[in-house]
């Protein structure tokens, strides 16, 4: 057994036990059910191809979440201001973006992130291309989409495949 | 006294959005419009009630509870956020793809 997959198993352990304890109330009984089907998820997580990367870094979550709140704030209170604006100003539009996060966890946590930006819902996934619903018209080279998917790499510990012509900085430094 | 203002004002700003969800609902022209009003406000109001209901208990078994049904109540809607979405766009572009056959075999039968 390797390292990964001894941190794979501690980590789904504790955060399903986390979850137990809380749904529980931490009545100490309830473990005769809770202790196998925490064993159940953890047998089910192991047998996934990729459970290695099925958990964000625990620092990479420290830093996603805040920028994730902020965002998801941003994004209510535009959606609600539209709604209750006396005249409804929505120039609604489909645009694809192509998907440099690869496929499983990462890229589906970008696709659920996407519908809580401002403006922005992902509608459907056509291979590598989400085809994203935008209520205010496209924006030039979707940055808010890139910026949220370096932000869900950079949670993951992963390197963007392809850098974007209009950014240096994102896959450049890859070997 | 302070904390019971504050959660009330809080209950207050949550309920507001999701009165703003309810409205975009209704003005909103397209499916997928609405689905923008349904999933980002709502998400806030919900996200503004459990805080206003944490200031309002005292167990720290209880804060962790609310947190979690906000997290679930969040994943639930972005993924069926997602699924309502694509099939509508699926339905949308077999409708029109019945329509653009309809249309030719009108004219090459004309």
């Amino acid at each position: 057994m390797n390292r990964h997959m001894a941190s794979s198993i501690a980590s789904t352990t504790l955060l399903s036990g986390l979850i137990w304890w809380i749904l529980s109330d931490g009545a100490l009984e309830s473990w005769i059910i809770g202790v196998p089907a925490i064993l159940l998820i953890v047998g089910w997580s192991l047998s996934q191809q990729n459970s290695f990367q099925s958990l964000p870094r625990f620092f990479g979550l420290l830093e996603f979440v805040p920028y994730f709140l902020w965002e998801s704030l941003r994004g209510g209170i535009d959606v609600a201001r539209l709604a209750l604006a006396p005249s409804t100003s929505i120039n609604p539009c489909f645009i694809s973006f192509d998907l440099q996060l690869p496929k499983g966890p990462a890229q589906r946590v970008f696709i659920n992130t996407v519908s809580l930006l401002p403006g922005t819902l992902s509608a459907d996934l056509l291979g590598e291309q989400l085809i994203v619903h935008r209520l205010r018209g496209a924006s030039d080279g979707d940055q808010d989409l890139r910026e949220c998917e370096r932000r869900v790499a950079r949670m993951y510990g992963l390197t963007l495949t392809d850098a974007d012509p209009g950014q240096s900085s994102a896959g450049a430094l890859r070997p | 006294m302070t904390l019971e203002l504050l959660s009330v004002l809080l209950a207050i700003a949550g309920v507001v959005f999701f009165f703003a969800g309810a409205l975009g609902l209704l003005r909103f022209p397209d499916v997928y419009s609405r689905l923008h009003a349904l999933t980002k406000a709502d998400n806030l109001g919900l996200g503004l009630i459990v805080m206003a209901a944490i200031l309002q208990s005292s167990s720290p078994a209880q804060w962790l509870k609310l947190i979690l049904i906000w997290l679930m109540v969040m994943l639930s809607g972005a993924v069926t956020c997602h699924l309502v979405a694509r099939r509508a766009r699926r339905i949308d572009s077999r409708v029109d793809k019945t329509l653009e056959s309809n249309a030719r075999q009108e004219e090459s039968g004309a």
